[in-house]
């Protein structure tokens, strides 16, 4: 393992694997001798180095907070030491001042309109002084994006007036002045005074057919509350949605098969897809009913065992699908009883064979395919 | 240009350390079980099955003048602890001093300053000694720790880690990260000294030349071999925590990423978060395990209709199982619709809408966990101003989109970015969501 960090580990650690290392030694050629780690004079003195050799660092990298924080234990380890002692003061005024000049151009460009200088030159200040919030607030709330504007309340103003005011935001219909109403828990018709503040949701990009709205508040220099980007997203509804819907025309096409295994398909992508799985359980449901009416009962069992078992019929077609089962089982096994009292013992067999196939948990069939095995087999002997 | 190492590049942690998939080549369903069995967890639940008496394991080693005090974890079946002690490392009981009915804290006095202690510890019970065996060391030193107005300087002891330090230290476990950049160290080697800052110096992590990323993982389901696209197989999932672990990143809580993002806190400079979304039962029993046995926090976001809707859902008994054993639970709406106002939906109706599956959720929340959830997980990751407006005032403090990508803390606090991770992804594909610092708003 390489690392710019080991050089500056100081020697202590290594001083203490070697001492291990030598006691681990010595303990094989005498019995319980003393690993005895002789501490350097002063055990801390290898950090108070690193702190420094660190504070160096931060100060090459141009990183004045990271320096004065390593500066900073260097002092209070030593409060003598005079290099510290010299620089702190330094690096927090130049701090200081680079906060100062960078928040001052910030706050300037700001006003000006100037989105992304203003951006820029307010984050290079939060570099130098973080705990500024009124620099953290003004990029967050105005030039990242705002969902909410304030509105203080003038007189004559109503509802429907706020929003025709507010049209930049999003409110292109009078109507939608309810959206305020409710947002401030306002009741209809009550009055509204004169400076009380408001929170207007901005409702630019909500309404489906809102582009024209978007368009307006797009243009002027400063920050608008545009609508929030569409970016690509993981969740692909459109394409889980396409395929959903093309599961749903092979279902109406009673094609099966195919219907179930593309609603699957959907649904490890998005296993959320309501349509998807309702097309895979309806799928599902005509298969499984599919293969009962060509007698192929357990591979009817299974393909109900896949539809969910909240679906609408599915208990009914699973328990369907055993009892057919049964009664195929049955007629099987009834066959073999035939077969046996006429003594035409190779097809009772091959009848109890076929009944154990179809219901391998028949009370009857493996005793009875016993019992008309060991018969024929004793006959064919005496023959 | 993105860059993958802290905003600190100049001086970067070690090199990756990639170890090879323990997992490989064993059917994975079978590794699963393995690991599970090796994490102490029970394949479908939380507890560990009842096994043999086992070793305690030893939380910390204090060191004084003269003294050692070992203290152990506790082990709900031991009566007591046996310590058989020795200078010489590879201590055996046949040689070693025995001192038996120890309990929780072993105070080891009349000791030599700077030798090293070796002790081998077995717990007790009805006078039978447990087969198990813990080993660990300790050197006693004239003075383990100073104290200053912003710092402490502590001596290592070998039980310690930066995340103990940080408990021991600072009350809070979550800062180990932070102890451990501003020491610039890999790890922590016993003996060593090490500085432990009292209050951060860097909230946000903005440097003049660049600002730290902190990237939000989201899963959805897991499963004990095959997976999907949204199914993690638990073989894969094992092995991107691991790369976690050694790779140096640090899993934060939730509500440290938040803070961080209020600029409010300093969080590890490779900080990771962990989150799953719905509420599927496949993470109780497959990817819970993982994470408890890295010791990772997690946050689960449940749509509230969906526990105990489905058989492959989490009953509402197993999310107040995991949120009492640290699984922080927050809000993904009530019944996951996408938030975006429909085609024919009429405004008063999609408020009415937004209200409930903001306002149902938090309290069913309350009423089925007894949590009150201050985080939110659109659907689909789908939203617009209103939907943010409308969380808002819900009382929602940030909310999380599915957008792929790594948080600077200027991002909006209701549209954080956050990567899917998918079954199938191979280890680049998962180092590809792990960036931790940018440059290019600052150029």
């Amino acid at each position: 393992m390489t690392s710019t960090r080991s050089t500056i580990r100081p020697a202590l650690a290594m001083a203490a694997a070697l001492l291990i290392l030598a006691a681990g030694i010595a303990g094989a050629a005498t019995a319980n001798p003393p690993a005895t780690a002789k501490p350097p004079q002063d055990p801390f003195g290898d950090l108070f180095s690193r702190q420094r050799e660190l504070a160096k660092a931060s100060e090459d990298e141009a990183d004045p907070l990271r320096a004065i924080a390593h500066w900073q234990y260097v002092l209070e380890a030593n409060p003598n030491d005079a290099t510290a002692k010299a620089k702190l003061p330094v690096l927090r005024k130049l701090a200081a001042d680079k906060a100062a000049q960078y928040f001052k151009e910030g706050f300037a460009q700001y006003e000006k309109g100037n989105i992304g200088p203003a951006f820029k030159a307010l984050l290079k200040g939060l570099a130098y002084d973080p705990s500024n919030q009124d620099a953290v607030q003004l990029i967050k709330q105005k030039l990242i994006g705002q969902s909410l504007m304030d509105y203080k309340v003038e007189p004559g103003d109503t509802l429907a007036s706020i929003a025709e005011k507010s049209k930049k935001e999003g409110y292109d219909d009078p109507k939608l002045a309810l959206v305020i109403a409710r947002y401030n828990d306002l009741n209809d018709g009550q009055a509204l005074k004169p400076g009380q503040v408001l929170h207007v949701p901005v409702l630019v990009g909500v309404l489906p057919k809102a582009a024209p709205a978007v368009a307006s508040a797009r243009r002027g220099g400063r920050a608008q509350p545009a609508e929030p980007a569409e970016e690509p997203n993981d969740y692909d509804d459109a394409a889980s949605n396409a395929q959903a819907g093309q599961a749903k025309d092979l279902l109406k096409a009673n094609k099966f098969d195919e219907a179930a295994k593309l609603a699957g398909k959907v649904l490890d992508e998005d296993p959320l897809n309501k349509d998807a799985k309702e097309v895979r359980n309806a799928a599902n449901m005509g298969l499984g009913q599919q293969l009962l009416d060509a007698k192929k009962f357990e591979a009817a069992l299974n393909v109900f065992g896949r539809v969910d078992a909240t679906y609408p019929q599915q208990k009914e077609a699973v328990t369907a699908a055993r009892s057919q089962i049964q009664d195929s089982a049955e007629l099987s096994y009834q066959e073999g009883v035939r077969y046996f009292l006429n003594d035409d013992l190779d097809n009772a067999v091959k009848s109890f064979e076929a009944t154990l196939k179809i219901n391998p948990n028949h009370p009857q069939a493996s005793k009875d395919l016993a019992v008309a095995r060991d018969t024929r087999d004793k006959l064919k002997r005496l023959k | 240009m993105y860059r993958t190492e802290p905003i600190r590049s100049a001086r970067p942690r070690s090199a990756a350390r990639h170890s090879p998939g323990v997992l490989r080549g064993v059917a994975a369903a079978l590794a699963a079980a393995a690991f599970l069995a090796a994490a102490g967890c029970a394949p479908t639940g939380i507890e560990g099955p009842a096994g043999p008496l086992r070793a305690p394991a030893v939380s910390r080693v204090a060191a004084s003048n003269g003294a050692l005090d070992l203290i152990f974890r506790a082990n709900s079946k031991a009566d007591s602890f046996t310590v058989y002690w020795s200078t010489s490392p590879g201590v055996k009981k046949e040689s070693a001093t025995k001192l038996e009915g120890v309990g929780m804290v072993f105070h080891h006095t009349g000791l030599t300053n700077g030798t090293i202690y070796y002790y081998l510890v077995t717990a007790v019970q009805g006078g039978q000694e447990s087969r198990d065996f813990a080993t660990i060391s300790g050197m006693p030193v004239k003075e383990s720790e100073r104290d200053y107005p912003n710092y402490k300087a502590v001596i290592a002891q070998p039980a310690d880690t930066f995340e103990s330090l940080a408990e021991i230290h600072l009350k809070d476990r979550t800062k180990g990260g932070v102890i451990q950049d501003f020491n610039n160290l890999d790890d922590l080697t016993p003996y060593e000294a090490v500085a432990i800052p009292k209050k951060d110096y860097a909230p946000g992590g903005m440097t003049p030349s660049a600002y730290q990323l902190v990237p939000v993982l989201t899963y959805h389901q897991f499963s004990a071999d095959k997976g999907n696209k949204m199914t993690v197989p638990f073989p894969q999932f094992e092995k991107e925590m691991k790369y976690l672990q050694d790779n140096g990143y640090h899993v934060i809580p939730l509500a440290d990423f938040v803070a961080f993002m209020e600029m409010k806190r300093q969080v590890p400079e490779k900080s990771v978060v962990i989150t799953i979304d719905d509420g599927w039962k496949s993470f109780y029993d497959y990817g819970y395990p993982v994470l408890k046995k890295f010791g990772y926090p997690s946050t689960l976001f449940v749509y509230t209709d969906f526990p105990e809707s489905d058989a492959m859902a989490l009953s509402w008994q197993q999310v107040k199982e995991l949120s009492g054993n640290g699984v922080d639970i927050q809000c993904h709406t009530k019944t996951h619709r996408n938030l975006k106002m429909q085609k024919g939906e009429e405004m008063a109706e999609y408020l009415k809408a937004l209200e409930q599956e903001f306002g149902v959720c938090k309290q069913v929340m309350k009423e089925k966990v007894g949590v009150t959830p201050r985080f939110l997980a659109y659907p689909y990751g789908a939203n617009n101003h209103l939907v943010m407006a409308m969380a808002r005032k819900a009382g929602f403090q940030a909310a999380f989109t599915v957008q792929r990508g790594s948080n600077p803390f200027f991002y909006s606090d209701l549209l954080i970015r956050r990567s899917m991770i998918y079954g199938g992804h191979t280890e680049k594909d998962f180092e590809n969501n792990l960036r931790v610092s940018d440059d290019r708003l600052l150029k």
